[in-house]
């Protein structure tokens, strides 16, 4: 299993355009698939995977559930304030659920992990290099190089971006209680209520497989465009470039398309 | 290669199992919000119309939610049933006297609501069929537009400069001024002060001549002293009449009795009468015969011409 070849850079050609798609999709599959074998656990990955996960969590929770926390509470006192205004603060409390934790929260807790670890994979990728640059002939020896470098990675964003929307959607509701309701046991009824119309089964399915994709996304196309880069020598600098603008294309198509599951 | 964080799986683990459980209390209480283990009853409703029901829309009973729509169904006979789901627990407020009513306002979804008048009534069974009716206030616009342009061209009328209203409201305003005036409200109601100065003027003589009339009337020597000497002396001839008229009383008697006399005498005189008669036709024709002599007789033959 080669996981690091696949990744050619983009070619302007539509061929080329599909191929590395194409491309970029089987790594991905291909890496999936070995993160969910059980086999792939050696001890020492073991420890690369729980290492990474701590350290991305460590650089991104603490600071990501506070700006959620900051950003959460100014868009529920905008939402409830304009909604009573209008007399519509019935409505308030749904809006609020609906926008803040259903569509807001996951974006930006991908485009937060997206960010913070392409601008963190500069440092590591100059380790990538070097790492695959060993002279390693046998395939085993790369594929292991590969699984130590790029699989913890991966696993830590994936785990990291479904705990930052399960984190930041979490405190997303309880200040949207505490925002309407005040600080009161009295409104827990009615916020159920409210909480339940809004996870309707189509709503609650496409935002856990949002999160899923996301996540999945996050994780593998910087990994996998990092570990090519290192492969593909002088063309470096134009793949890293080219990262984000993939990714982003990625996850504006996964939030279109949850979105029209959503209300069409 | 990166440095290593100590118990770096323990945390790890950690991490993963407390977003794990975030996850799965989030979808456990989704499910009992969205009431998976709640104990409920099935209550149908009838529309004509399922125009705005959507799954899960509530069932308020006084703004309260005790019910969620399952679904909406199109029935054999074109109607249409709304299935609702009441939980056990709240559905002793409806009664089978309850009524439901679906209303649609001008903004958000509609409403489904149950009404119970008597809560002394049986409770309504399980999977019982009901009726509901519909208010659509956007249906009642257009009314009541026309109404409130009618209602809005009358104040206009009524408004106008030379409306009747505006009209009486001037002469209102005219009077009041005069009221304020002199003379006050009299002033007002006689249209002018000198009519009012004319009104009291004439009290004024009122007054006056009152106070003659009381020293006339009721002065020493008065009306009515003359009338209280008058009615004494008219009470001392009444007590003279009474006495005459026992008088008269006695002589009634008297002549009663004279009356009797007088019967029993005029049995004779009926004869005397008849002689008398016949007396009296004896000197007439006595009297005949001498006029039929002569010089006392009279031509009494008719000489026709």
């Amino acid at each position: 299993m080669n996981l690091t070849h696949h990744t050619a850079p983009s070619r302007p050609s539509p061929y080329g355009l599909i191929s590395g798609w194409g491309k970029l999709i089987h790594a991905g599959a291909l890496l999936f698939a070995a993160a969910l074998s059980p086999s792939t656990y050696s001890p020492a990955i073991r420890r690369a995977v729980a290492n990474r996960i701590c350290r991305t969590a460590a650089q991104t929770i603490p600071l990501f559930i506070l700006l959620a926390a900051l950003f959460s509470l100014v868009l529920v006192h905008i939402v409830v304030v304009t909604a009573q205004s209008y007399g519509l603060s019935q409505f308030a409390l749904g809006m609020v659920v609906r926008v803040l934790v259903v569509e807001l929260l996951p974006l930006s807790a991908a485009l937060y992990v997206a960010l913070r670890t392409d601008t963190g994979a500069a440092s590591e990728d100059n380790a990538l290099p070097g790492a695959l640059g060993l002279p390693v002939d046998t395939l085993a020896a790369r594929l292991e190089a590969a699984r130590l470098l790029i699989l913890p990675r991966v696993l830590a964003d994936t785990l990291t971006v479904v705990a930052l929307i399960a984190f930041g959607g979490t405190l997303a509701m309880l200040l949207a209680y505490v925002g309407v309701y005040g600080v009161t046991p009295w409104g827990v009824a009615a916020f159920t209520r409210t909480v339940g119309q809004v996870f309707d089964p189509v709503v609650t399915l496409s935002l856990a497989l949002k999160t899923l994709f996301f996540a999945v996304a996050v994780a593998t196309i910087p990994a996998l465009a990092s570990a090519a880069s290192a492969r593909g020598g002088g063309g470096r600098d134009a793949v890293l470039r080219q990262r984000p603008p993939r990714l982003f294309m990625v996850l504006i198509a996964i939030e279109m398309l949850a979105l029209t599951a959503e209300f069409y | 290669m990166p440095t290593t964080v100590r118990y770096a799986e323990f945390k790890a683990a950690a991490l993963v199992a407390l977003t794990i459980a975030l996850i799965g209390a989030f979808i456990v209480y989704v499910m009992s919000a969205r009431g998976v283990f709640e104990e409920t009853q099935r209550l149908v409703l009838i529309a004509d119309n399922s125009e705005g029901v959507k799954t899960g829309m509530d069932l308020t009973f006084s703004g309260f939610p005790i019910g969620r729509v399952r679904r909406a169904e199109l029935a054999a006979d074109g109607n249409v049933r709304i299935v609702v789901d009441v939980s056990q627990q709240d559905a002793h407020w409806l009664r089978s006297s309850s009524v439901f009513t679906m209303e649609r306002s001008l903004v958000g979804d509609i409403k489904i609501r149950a009404f119970s008048t008597n809560l002394a009534d049986p409770p309504l069974p399980d999977g019982a069929e009901r009726v509901v009716l519909r208010g659509d206030l956007g249906e009642q616009i257009p009314q009541l537009m026309a109404s409130m342009r009618a209602v809005l061209e009358n104040l206009e009328r009524l408004s106008a400069e030379d409306s009747p209203l505006n009209g009486a409201l001037r002469d209102v305003q005219s009077v009041t001024q005069r009221m304020q005036g002199p003379y006050g409200a009299i002033a007002g109601v006689l249209g002018s002060d000198e009519n009012a100065r004319k009104l009291i003027s004439t009290l004024d003589h009122a007054n006056t001549l009152l106070d003659k009339t009381d020293v006339r009337v009721f002065g020493k020597g008065g009306v009515m002293d003359e009338s209280k000497a008058a009615i004494r002396q008219l009470h001392g001839l009444l007590r003279d009449a009474r006495e005459n008229l026992k008088k008269v009383d006695a002589l009634l008697l008297d002549a009663q009795a004279i009356a009797a006399s007088t019967r029993t005498a005029t049995a004779d005189l009926d004869a005397l009468r008849s002689e008398v008669d016949a007396s009296l036709r004896k000197s007439g024709r006595l009297i005949d015969a001498l006029d039929r002599k002569w010089p006392f007789a009279r031509d009494t033959e008719i000489k026709l011409p």
